[in-house]
């Protein structure tokens, strides 16, 4: 009896070793507050801008309203004075060149107010020297976890000792698509091939990865990006990588959203802190806060595949199950439509 | 000065002496002299109750552990309790004006005591001091614990001004300070983080403890160094005379304590370890019970800890007292990216801290009235934390190492006076971060200069009962303190906010030379006044200043988190307190109880700029922002001392606020530089503490906590980015979370057979979080989770059952 209570005891107490996290009735939240976002970049490709409003509504049915966007004019100055004015759909004439070492400043005029950023320089941005795939185990996650075996994807540059710098990640990976839809087929569901046959699904990152050379200055800088898990398909995983040098203020912007939407939820979060004006400001009211950034990079991109058909001792690859079969229809086939997760065009790099 | 203030605190009590007062009467010609200390240490024991036999009269022992009653001159029955000794009692004949010293024998490890209490009435009654509270080890061991481990830190937030900002929080908070503002105490040595496992259980070892006292008020002027409260924590005297053991086997821990005489009433050592290796029960847990839909944090982790105290103590002869004692911690944790060290978030790092104490003290009583006191102490607090990402991984290490000697003397020129003074020096040795890359890193090697300083304070202090209602404790402490160089400071250039781009030069100070320096002084004043033989008012004032703070910008302190001390650019810390109090209870000492209340305001305290980088910054004061901070609220205490119900119940209105204007409001002023909540602030607490205990094998409480829900940051909006939902914050702690309660259980079943045996054994069944409240720590919004929908983060969100067995071999 005793050592069955043991036991017991023994169980239930190791409850004690952590935290949970639960969702909260968002009716607590403090009434919404209205606040102008000017989201801005310009590279030496494109430039694009987005003038909107945050939230300011929760309906009844608990939806989130976003505010119809302001209509809004924007343009960049050059330190010549040369203009490029924005078209409507918030992107830049493709005859644009944006200069390293050239300074610009953006102009917009929303709901009568102008706004105003400040002068932000191009810094040249250096080569991505490798892109390496290294298979690591994470062993604190469940073996059943998709990533608990995968590739830690590092970004490795040169960094120029001459200044401090400031560098921003982004990566877009591409997978063939072996069906483009799914349909009913006498009972049962079954799977669509895509027409045409060469089309490509997208996944974008969905996190914020900035670093600076503090510490690291004129050193080999290497930047873990993404984690690509040990799983087929695909065989071989496609991963564009884009490296941007950008400017101290657009990186202190961005460290503060990688704070507050990134590392949280355990008892040590930081408290949440909003950056806002980082370096956009109405030129009448210096005062109001704004939100986004005038973002000024230069690039480089380079692309990796990483090799899932490799043996790696111990790892287990794991297989994606598709649980649907294909129609039986030879002629069946559904539309490959240009989307924001799907495209016809053939990525960059690609091999099959 | 203490002339002056004598002649001030005499004119004050002949005011007041003309309230009547209800006299401690007694007839005939003798008196009863006496001086009663601790049989093993020989220190004079305070608050000892003298009961006069066939009569209601109770008087108890000054500070000094004296008392002098007028009484028949005959044989009388001399009786004295205190909380945490064994009830001494004899016949005595009383003739003449003899002064005589009785022994009392401390109990307070032994378990299956049955008065649980905070302290004696008539010490409360007695004393000066204001909020302050003496907690024994067995009434912190009849409080539930969480996880079966008997938790000090837990125990104090039972008592009404102790918070703490949530469970698994690195330090409670004494009426609106932070963690950092505390000095913890173990045997006269500082412990700088006072948890293990990233502050789940607090890391004193519970059966080597034999009380502790903490001073949210009062605080004493032979302490010095914080600006909130004083935890001080003794531990137990090895026996001189036989051999002890005791220990319990957790689930979380195991323990085992061990004291013998080496040299019979001479020369004794006591060791006490406890160490945990629960790994197994975790993954076994996680696999068994975990909610799927609760995404589970800390998860799979590797926690170790164990800590160790030993002492050795020596009594040559009746007069002196000397003791050895040592102490280590450790822990080591693997954790998910709890943080980011210079831009990088290590996927996973191991958390490994602890200290290494050593302290030596010698008591010499010159006399009964007089006895010197000196300490040295030597504490040193280590951090790793590793992180083993290929081309990222680096270890990053911090060390606090402390040096203090303190002499002091305590003098009774009569039964009315007591002085207390000493000089204590104390020397600081920072390391604030080295930066070692691991072999592929790309990482950098840094190390951030060495801080080093020194604090030297004389203090005195003066206990003049002025009649026998008016008792004053006046003194004071004064601090001359010294950063020193080598040190390479930057100069900022005037009318701009301090930053790496506003840097003009830099000033190179020497080996032996002064960075910078400050002189305090730092008045206390404590007042009694009683209005009768059971009721009494209280006022006190401190003034106190810290040379040495936490630098960290997270919600409860990462064990890592980097310390400061004070420079030309951080200046301490200062904090002024005044509180007032009124004090009762029955004339049968069952019933008590209390009101206090006290208004705290602090200068030069620092919190963050947005995005603050803290740990690995050789010019972090560029992430603070200076401001100044307030504290004020009431405290209600109602306890039952005696019966086979005891307890108390205490209610607690508390308000903690800041004001953070920099030294450049016009842009580094946080809520608009209005007064704002900090994330203590919980107005209202209620905490219940039941025992019942029917017969000496048996013995039940419950502890039911309630507070307000603390502030936290909430969005007031939110906006996409990409493919981003990102929360827009404005005004700091402008929401709260939702309210926190609790009711925990605990039964303790003793074997009756084993009672007169050696061996005696008892089984503790603890049910924490008894209707499992998913109690909120605080509240966040990961876009990665859900869009907007906001997720709050619980510990020990179910109930927690434990078993544990305590042993012990006499």
């Amino acid at each position: 009896m005793t050592k069955t209570i043991l036991i017991a005891g023994l169980i239930l107490l190791s409850a004690g070793i952590y935290t949970c996290q639960y969702p909260v009735n968002s009716s607590e939240l403090p009434d919404p507050q209205k606040f102008l976002v000017i989201d801005a970049a310009l590279t030496e490709t494109f430039g694009k801008v987005n003038v909107t409003y945050t939230l300011t509504d929760v309906t009844p049915q608990g939806a989130y309203q976003f505010p119809v966007p302001p209509n809004a004019t924007a343009f960049v100055l050059d330190s010549h004075g040369n203009r490029t004015d924005f078209l409507p759909d918030g992107t830049v004439n493709t005859a644009f060149h944006g200069v390293v070492g050239e300074t610009y400043k953006l102009y917009v005029v929303a709901d009568g107010e102008t706004y105003e950023s400040k002068a932000e320089t191009m810094v040249a941005c250096p080569d991505i020297d490798t892109l390496d795939a290294f298979y690591t185990r994470e062993s604190y996650r469940d073996p059943a976890d998709l990533y608990y075996d995968g590739f830690d994807v590092y970004a490795q540059l040169k960094d120029d000792g001459a200044q401090e710098n400031f560098y921003q990640w982004d990566w877009i990976h591409y997978e063939r698509l072996a069906s483009c839809d799914v349909a009913e087929e006498n009972g049962r569901q079954v799977r669509l091939p895509c027409d045409p046959y060469d089309c490509w699904g997208i996944t974008y990152n969905t996190r914020v990865s900035v670093q600076s050379d503090k510490l690291r200055n004129g050193t080999v800088l290497a930047h873990n990006v993404v984690r690509v898990p040990f799983a087929k398909p695909p065989n071989k995983y496609y991963l564009r990588v884009e490296q941007r040098s950008i400017t101290p203020s657009v990186f202190a912007y961005l460290q503060s959203i990688e704070t507050q939407t990134q590392n949280v939820g355990t008892p040590f979060d930081i408290p949440a802190q909003t950056k806002f004006n980082p370096n956009v400001f109405n030129i009448n009211n210096p005062t109001e806060k704004i939100l986004g950034v005038f973002s000024v990079y230069s690039f480089r991109r380079k692309i990796i595949y990483v090799n899932l058909l490799q043996t790696i001792p111990g790892a287990q690859v794991k297989i994606v199950p598709e649980n649907l079969p294909f129609t039986a229809n030879p002629f069946a086939a559904a539309p490959c439509n240009e989307s924001l997760y799907r495209t016809k065009i053939k990525p960059e790099g690609w091999e099959d | 000065m203490t002339c002056r203030t004598n002649i001030l605190l005499s004119a004050l009590a002949s005011l007041l002496s003309f309230a009547p007062a209800g006299p401690i009467t007694a007839q005939g010609s003798c008196h009863l002299d006496a001086t009663v200390v601790d049989a093993q240490t020989r220190e004079p024991l305070v608050g000892a109750t003298f009961k006069l036999d066939g009569t209601d009269l109770q008087v108890a022992t000054d500070s000094n552990g004296h008392i002098r009653i007028p009484m028949t001159c005959e044989e009388h029955v001399i009786r004295f309790q205190l909380v945490g000794y064994k009830p001494y009692s004899r016949k005595m004949v009383i003739s003449g004006d003899v002064p005589v010293e009785l022994e009392m024998e401390n109990i307070s490890t032994q378990i299956e005591e049955i008065v649980i209490s905070s302290q004696s009435a008539v010490r409360t009654m007695e004393t000066p001091a204001l909020g302050v509270n003496m907690l024994s080890m067995k009434a912190v061991q009849k409080l539930p614990p969480a996880a079966g481990e008997v938790d000090i830190l837990r125990g104090l937030q039972t008592l009404p001004g102790i918070s703490a900002v949530g469970e698994g929080a690195n330090g409670i908070n004494i009426r609106g300070g932070s963690v950092d503002q505390n000095l913890i105490l173990l045997d006269n040595m500082p412990v700088f983080n006072p948890t293990h496992l990233l502050g789940l259980f607090s890391l004193f070892p519970t059966d080597a403890i034999r009380e502790m006292q903490i001073y949210k008020g009062s605080v004493p002027a032979r302490y010095g160094g914080r600006t909130a409260g004083v935890l001080d924590v003794k531990l137990s005297e090895p026996d001189l005379e036989k051999f002890k053991m005791r220990g319990g086997i957790g689930l979380i821990s195991n323990r085992l304590h061990v004291e013998t005489p080496i040299v019979r009433d001479k020369l004794a050592w006591m060791t006490s370890a406890r160490f945990s290796f629960n790994e197994y029960l975790i993954k076994f847990y996680n696999k068994a019970f975990v909610n799927p839909k609760a995404e589970q944090r800390l998860p799979n982790n590797k926690p170790v800890f164990f800590d160790f105290a030993n002492k050795v103590t020596w009594r040559p002869g009746s007069h002196d007292n000397l003791s050895l004692v040592s102490y280590v911690s450790y822990d080591s944790y693997r954790v998910d990216s709890l943080f980011s060290i210079a831009n990088i978030v290590p996927r996973q790092a191991t958390m490994q801290y602890g200290h290494v104490n050593v302290g030596l003290r010698w008591n010499h009583y010159f006399s009964d009235r007089f006895n010197l006191n000196v300490l040295a102490a030597r504490s040193e607090y280590k951090t790793s934390t590793a992180a083993d990402d290929l081309k990222t991984g680096f270890d990053s290490r911090t060390k606090i190492t402390y040096l203090n000697s303190k002499a002091e003397i305590t003098y009774a020129p009569s039964r009315l006076q007591r002085i207390n003074a000493g000089v204590t020096v104390t020397r600081y040795d920072l390391q604030p971060a080295d930066l070692i890359p691991t072999e592929a890193s790309s990482v950098a090697t840094v190390h951030l200069p060495a801080e080093r300083a020194w604090e030297t304070a004389f203090f005195a202090s003066d206990e003049y009962e002025f009649s026998s209602r008016l008792l004053v404790e006046a003194g004071f402490r004064y601090v001359y303190y010294r950063n020193m160089g080598p040190a390479s400071i930057p100069v900022y250039a005037e009318g701009v906010p301090r930053s790496i781009f506003s840097i003009t030069d830099t000033l190179e100070i020497g080996k032996n030379e002064a960075e910078s320096h400050y002189g305090r002084f730092e008045p206390r004043l404590a007042l009694r006044y009683k209005l009768d033989v059971n009721s009494s008012i209280k006022v006190g004032y401190n003034r106190m200043n810290q040379f040495l703070q936490m630098i960290s910008n997270n919600s409860t302190p990462l064990p890592n988190v980097r310390w400061k001390t004070s420079d030309r650019y951080v200046p301490p810390a200062q904090s002024d307190l005044v509180s007032a109090g009124y004090f009762r209870d029955t004339k049968s000492h069952i019933w008590e109880w209390s009101v206090e209340g006290y208004y705290r305001w602090q200068r030069s305290i620092f919190d963050y700029q947005n995005g603050a980088e803290l740990n690995i910054n050789p010019i972090v004061e560029t992430q603070l922002l200076s401001g100044t901070a307030k504290a004020y609220g009431a405290e209600l205490m109602i306890s039952k001392k005696k019966g086979v119900m005891t307890g108390w119940l205490s209610y607690t209105y508390a308000r903690s606020y800041e004001k953070i204007t920099g030294d450049f409001p016009e842009v580094q002023r946080l809520n608009d530089g209005e007064w704002f909540r900090t994330n203590i602030d919980k107005p209202h607490t209620i905490n219940i503490l039941l025992n019942f205990q029917t017969e000496r094998h048996n013995a039940a409480s419950f502890t039911f906590v309630y507070s307000t829900g603390r502030p936290y940051t909430a969005p007031v909006s939110f906006y996409k980015d990409g493919f981003l939902i990102i929360p827009v914050y404005t005004d700091r702690n402008n929401a709260r979370i939702s309210d926190y309660h609790r009711l925990d259980f605990s039964w303790t079943i003793t074997n009756p057979s084993t009672k007169e045996r050696r061996w005696e054994g008892s089984w503790v069944v603890t049910i924490y979080n008894l209707y499992g409240r998913k109690n909120a720590f605080s509240y966040f919004f990961n876009p990665r989770l859900s869009s907007f929908q906001p997720f709050k983060v619980s510990v020990f969100p179910t109930p927690l059952f434990s078993l544990t067995y305590n042993f012990k071999f006499e």
